[in-house]
């Protein structure tokens, strides 16, 4: 079976895109097959560093002005009777969730998203990805080929690149946008507030109840030496940026210590915090479905709660001790 | 201009308790007795365009389409309440919570049989939580689509819009039509109408309108392409502990004590 990774060098994260998705290769019911990465960058990464960054032996690079989703679909489109693949891989990030479904819709197969398991039988692709905000799993059949699947963010172990692939092809299209643009600026992202690598988080929900309250949280968050993340409401309510968004619209995380006060427990939220390997929510109210997910549950509120705690580690920590 | 926004009246899935998940051998969870509400993506969508409007003034000419059943008949008359020039209600005899190709189909034979300059959704819907509908309304039309907007406005006949990216903003002035998919945008929740406006514009009619003969075709096609073979619920549950008292000093020193101050040691 031949199957193409499509990935994006010229967005944040490639690497950690590449071995998600190399987990996913390897991982369990993905079947042999000749593999071949449509890698697209803007000329930043050399030749070598961007051959490294495919999981599969064969590599195309195609240089572009910017990530145009129009021209990377216009590209994969004529690039699919030569690869003459059955199925099509992309990351979970913004870029490959649009390019995923617009790319099936185009070559007459299907799509999926947030896959989290694949299987690959004679009567079509199953995969597994979940449903109604994340409370249920459900199976699929996808009947029809070309599949393109995006690897749910989060849904495998990553696995570390091998050495590099074999360049097959090189493009150049550095072209000007579509003609229905006429004006094009970007902004810059700025850093990320590296919620994926915390070890460990406080999250707020939408108990927290008010902008000031929220901004309180963080500064005990600062005060624990946790990493501040917070739920879609608290987001949608802009008593915190959305960078800080904690869930499947943002960061899945995986700390060592999570605490999570004034969250109801909403899936999609549930899932960005679900890896924690300990794992404390507070709330109010005890019949709050948080409580049931968390280590432990702590009935009450959650910023008389945490500002104690803060004062508690304070205290213990050796004198002189300083938070960066 | 003209400017289709489609919207999907949900069960708000975070009223359901543990044993409201009762999965059923065939076909959907049962959620009709769940409060509903209008898709946050599409609220914010819904949003955007009144502002737009606001705006662009009579130059801009709003309507709105749902596809379901007449458990949207209360959000849409606010919708009329609120100035959309035209609410259109189109209900299949179909479940389409898991096709969105169906969805997208129909939406489509919808803006070519009324002229569209740009539609406006949200990006995705909690229930089959697909994100796939605008990007396949865009593909039926198409059009280019611009996914992850987070705000739009109007002048001389083109769209200037800002979208959220991998690696960051873009703001792009572009040339309708277009689909616009809206993503994550703080402080979008639906404006309420006063009782003024309520009064005056929110008696108009609701229209209601039968899918085409593309419904049968989309469904066809679905069935050859796609197969929901099982849904299973997912346990998040943990064997926890539970702290309870009416002290959040005595609280947080338990839980201090009892439970994080190793673990924060170890940190």
């Amino acid at each position: 079976m031949n199957f193409v990774v499509v990935l994006q060098a010229c967005t944040p994260g490639p690497i950690t895109k590449a071995r998600e998705l190399n987990g996913f290769l390897h991982g369990p019911g993905f079947p042999a097959g000749n593999g071949t990465t449509v890698l697209f960058h803007d000329g930043v990464l050399s030749r070598p560093e961007l051959l490294a960054l495919a999981p599969t032996p064969a590599a195309i690079l195609v240089q572009v002005t910017r990530h145009q989703p129009e021209q990377v679909l216009g590209l994969l489109e004529e690039l699919a009777p030569r690869l003459d693949a059955e199925l099509y891989l992309f990351p979970d990030d913004l870029a490959g969730r649009e390019l995923a479904v617009r790319l099936a819709c185009r070559l007459r197969g299907t799509s999926l998203a947030g896959v989290r398991s694949l299987r690959v039988d004679p009567d079509g692709f199953r995969c597994t990805r979940t449903a109604y905000s994340g409370q249920v799993e459900a199976a699929w059949r996808l009947k029809r080929r070309p599949c393109c699947l995006v690897v749910a963010k989060g849904g495998v172990e990553p696995l570390d690149l091998s050495p590099g692939a074999r360049l097959e092809l090189e493009l150049d299209r550095r072209e000007r946008p579509g003609a229905w643009i006429e004006a094009l600026a970007a902004t810059p992202a700025p850093p990320p507030a590296g919620l994926e690598q915390a070890g460990f988080l406080l999250a707020a929900g939408r108990g927290a109840g008010s902008r000031d309250r929220t901004a309180r949280l963080a500064a005990i968050a600062l005060e624990l030496g946790a990493d501040f993340g917070v739920s879609r409401p608290v987001a949608m309510n802009a008593w915190a940026s959305m960078d800080r968004l904690v869930g499947v619209s943002g960061a899945m995380t995986r700390p060592a210590l999570a605490i999570v006060a004034g969250a109801s427990g909403s899936a999609a939220f549930l899932a960005g915090v679900e890896r924690s390997r300990f794992l404390v929510a507070i709330n109010t109210d005890h019949r709050a479905p948080m409580l049931r997910c968390a280590d432990v549950g702590v009935v009450g509120d959650g910023l008389a709660i945490l500002e104690e705690l803060a004062r508690l580690a304070g205290a213990a920590k050796p004198r002189g001790t300083v938070h960066d | 201009m003209d400017l289709l926004v489609c919207c999907k009246i949900v069960p708000d899935l975070d009223l359901l308790s543990d044993h409201d998940w009762v999965i059923p051998a065939h076909g959907r969870i049962d959620t009709a007795f769940v409060r509903t509400m209008i898709n946050p993506f599409d609220e914010s969508a819904l949003e955007l365009a009144l502002r737009l409007a606001d705006c662009a003034g009579p130059e801009v000419r709003l309507s709105a389409l749902t596809i379901g059943s007449r458990q949207a008949d209360p959000v849409l008359k606010t919708l009329l309440a609120l100035r959309f020039d035209r609410v259109v209600r189109m209900e299949p005899a179909a479940d389409l919570v898991f096709c969105p190709e169906v969805v997208a189909a129909l939406i489509a034979a919808y803006a070519r049989s009324h002229p569209q300059d740009a539609l406006l959704m949200g990006r995705q819907s909690g229930e089959g939580d697909h994100g796939k509908t605008p990007l396949l309304v865009a593909e039926h039309l198409g059009w280019p689509c611009v996914s992850e907007v987070t705000r739009v406005e109007a002048a001389a006949g083109r769209l200037r819009i800002t979208s959220q990216v991998d690696d960051g903003l873009l703001e792009q002035t572009l040339r309708p039509p277009c689909v616009l998919s809206v993503g994550n945008v703080a402080g979008t929740a639906l404006r309420v109408p006063t009782l003024k406006a309520r009064m005056q514009h929110g008696q108009r009619a609701i229209e209601r309108i039968e899918p085409g003969p593309e419904l049968a075709e989309a469904l066809q096609c679905w069935h050859r392409d796609y197969a929901l073979e099982g849904l299973a619920r997912i346990s998040h549950a943990r064997a926890g502990t539970i702290l309870e008292g009416t002290d959040p000093a005595a609280l947080a020193r338990t839980l201090y004590e009892d439970h994080l101050r190793a673990r924060m040691a170890a940190l």
